[in-house]
């Protein structure tokens, strides 16, 4: 692993997490203390703060994000922290490393008939059925490295990754 | 009945009493199991006994959080009792007494020790209950735990101070159970220190939840200026997303399918002919080679050693023959400053290509 891929994986965008199959190598060679010196150093030269917390790793821009940027960067943020509430909502013990069925998630949340997750829902995706809204949601939680496929065959099972950390510290910070 | 019978019969009726274990009573029992006391009549049909319940379960390490922890007040109270006696009068009977007492003890520690440790296993990987209700009961067992630590050191000092030195086959059972006594004792302060820190996560989590909650109700509402505040502020340090970046959902099997046969009626409708291009082969255009004398610009170059050497090949008679000038100086410019002649400057000219001299 060199300085090159890591950044060509963290400019992306990507949130590399240490129980994250795919990016696994590039979490593990930033959790070497001399790696993780050596990079931040690097990324800061080029405008980037490389930041590493409890098993995951980020670039943040270190200089003011222009007007689309900012308003993109919000509207992410808001949009996890609703598609975390509605998780959280149908399994309030999901934490980092434990696995999440699609098909479990459906089930409840068709059995739950909450009236106010559908309405989550909705402002995330729109007006769609169960099964559809249910799909969006993993693909926002995949999308943005919350949750990852345990296996590439398997559709239904993800796992959640240390990111989730990440926006929970977030919400520490902001109440 | 004996032992052996009672294994054949619960062999017997093992699909029966799993699903009466599983499901917590059957309707069907037969007169047999009734009158072996394995199962009990009762107004919803047959219900499992509960010591086998509770048996079955200690053995498969599956306990409920409501176990109430016994101490073992009435044993060593029976044990002093049979202590005196047996000092006074000598006979064997209070001395198997004591005997059979210390091994009761000895065997509630262990199995004591097996519920605990089933139901912090179960407790760490609870999924059912609601976070108030697993707290609680775990805020419940911590409480009884931290009770049994002042009866477990009651019982140690008691072995040690009231029972040693009796008789030598008492010491010798005495050796071996407080070996053991000794790893549950240990075990314990495991257990209360892992409790505390599970008390203290499970908080946090419920905590996190609640608070994910309001915040995303919130955002729903659009009272969320607190986050975008945040967000702003503490952006340095936040995930910079680079791109806004839309979300594209697997498509599901039927949709696929959906498009899938839609296509197929399109091709069906659509009827292409291939249509026959006449091919022209044009003969390639003979053009006269032009390049430049190399020697001969050298040559210049050395002669006149100009300031700017882009624009010395520019204006350098050589070429004149090409059509696009530029480019070709170009090239032999990028070809020349592998020479130690050329010396790179600061600054650019007029053609925005660096300033080099030609030494």
């Amino acid at each position: 692993m060199e300085l090159k891929e890591v950044f060509s994986v963290l400019s992306k965008g990507v949130m590399v997490s240490l129980n994250s199959k795919r990016y696994f190598e590039v979490a593990n060679y930033l959790s070497i203390e001399e790696n993780f010196k050596e990079a931040s150093e690097v990324f800061e030269k080029i405008g980037f703060n490389l930041i590493g917390e409890n098993g995951y790793f980020y670039l943040a821009k270190n200089e003011s994000l222009n007007t689309q940027e900012l308003e993109s960067f919000i509207t992410t943020h808001k949009k996890l922290f609703v598609a975390l509430s509605i998780v959280k909502s149908l399994f309030p013990y999901l934490d980092s490393s434990q696995t999440i069925k699609q098909s479990q998630f459906l089930t409840k949340l068709t059995q739950k008939e909450d009236d106010l997750l559908l309405q989550k829902l909705h402002f995330l995706f729109g007006q769609k059925d169960l099964k559809s809204l249910t799909e969006e949601l993993f693909a926002l939680l995949q999308k943005h490295y919350v949750i990852e496929k345990l296996d590439l065959k398997n559709r239904d099972e993800y796992i959640v990754l240390n990111s989730l950390a990440y926006y929970l510290d977030i919400l520490e910070g902001v109440q | 009945m004996q032992h052996i019978d009672l294994l054949n019969l619960l062999c017997k009726n093992r699909e029966l009493i799993n699903e009466a274990y599983l499901q917590g009573y059957s309707s069907l029992a037969s007169e047999e199991l009734v009158k072996a006391g394995l199962f009990l009549k009762t107004s919803k049909g047959y219900k499992l006994n509960k010591s086998y319940i509770d048996f079955t379960d200690l053995l498969l390490k599956r306990v409920d959080y409501s176990i109430v922890f016994s101490d073992y007040e009435k044993e060593y109270k029976e044990l002093l009792y049979a202590k005196k006696r047996y000092i006074q009068t000598k006979q064997s009977h209070f001395k198997k007494k004591i005997l059979a007492l210390i091994e009761d003890i000895y065997l509630k520690f262990i199995n004591r020790d097996n519920e605990i440790k089933a139901m912090l296993v179960k407790m760490e990987h609870e999924q059912a209950l609601e976070l108030d209700i697993l707290i609680d009961e775990a805020v419940r067992v911590l409480q009884k735990i931290k009770e049994i630590v002042r009866a477990n050191e009651r019982i140690q000092k008691g072995f040690s101070k009231e029972l040693f030195g009796i008789e030598p086959a008492i010491d010798e059972v005495l050796d071996f159970a407080n070996v053991e006594i000794f790893r549950c004792i240990q075990n314990i302060d495991g257990y209360i220190d892992w409790l505390n820190r599970f008390i203290v996560q499970t908080k946090r989590k419920r905590r996190q939840n609640r608070a994910l909650m309001q915040l995303s109700n919130q955002i729903l509402q659009e009272k969320d200026l607190h986050l975008t505040n945040y967000l702003t502020q503490k952006h340095t340090s936040l995930l910079f997303t680079f791109k806004p970046q839309r979300i594209k959902p697997y498509p599901s099997y039927l949709d696929t399918k959906r498009v899938a046969k839609r296509l197929k009626e399109a091709i069906k409708i659509l009827k292409i002919e291939p249509k026959q291009k006449a091919v022209q082969i044009e003969k390639p255009k003979k053009e006269p080679l032009k390049a430049i004398d190399l020697e001969r610009l050298l040559a210049d170059l050395h002669t006149h050693k100009p300031k700017d050497l882009y624009n010395f090949l520019l204006a350098h008679p050589e070429f004149s023959i090409f059509e696009e000038k530029h480019k070709e100086a170009f090239k032999i410019f990028l070809y020349l400053l592998d020479y130690k002649n050329a010396k790179i400057k600061e600054g650019f000219n007029q053609e925005r290509v660096r300033i080099v001299e030609w030494s």
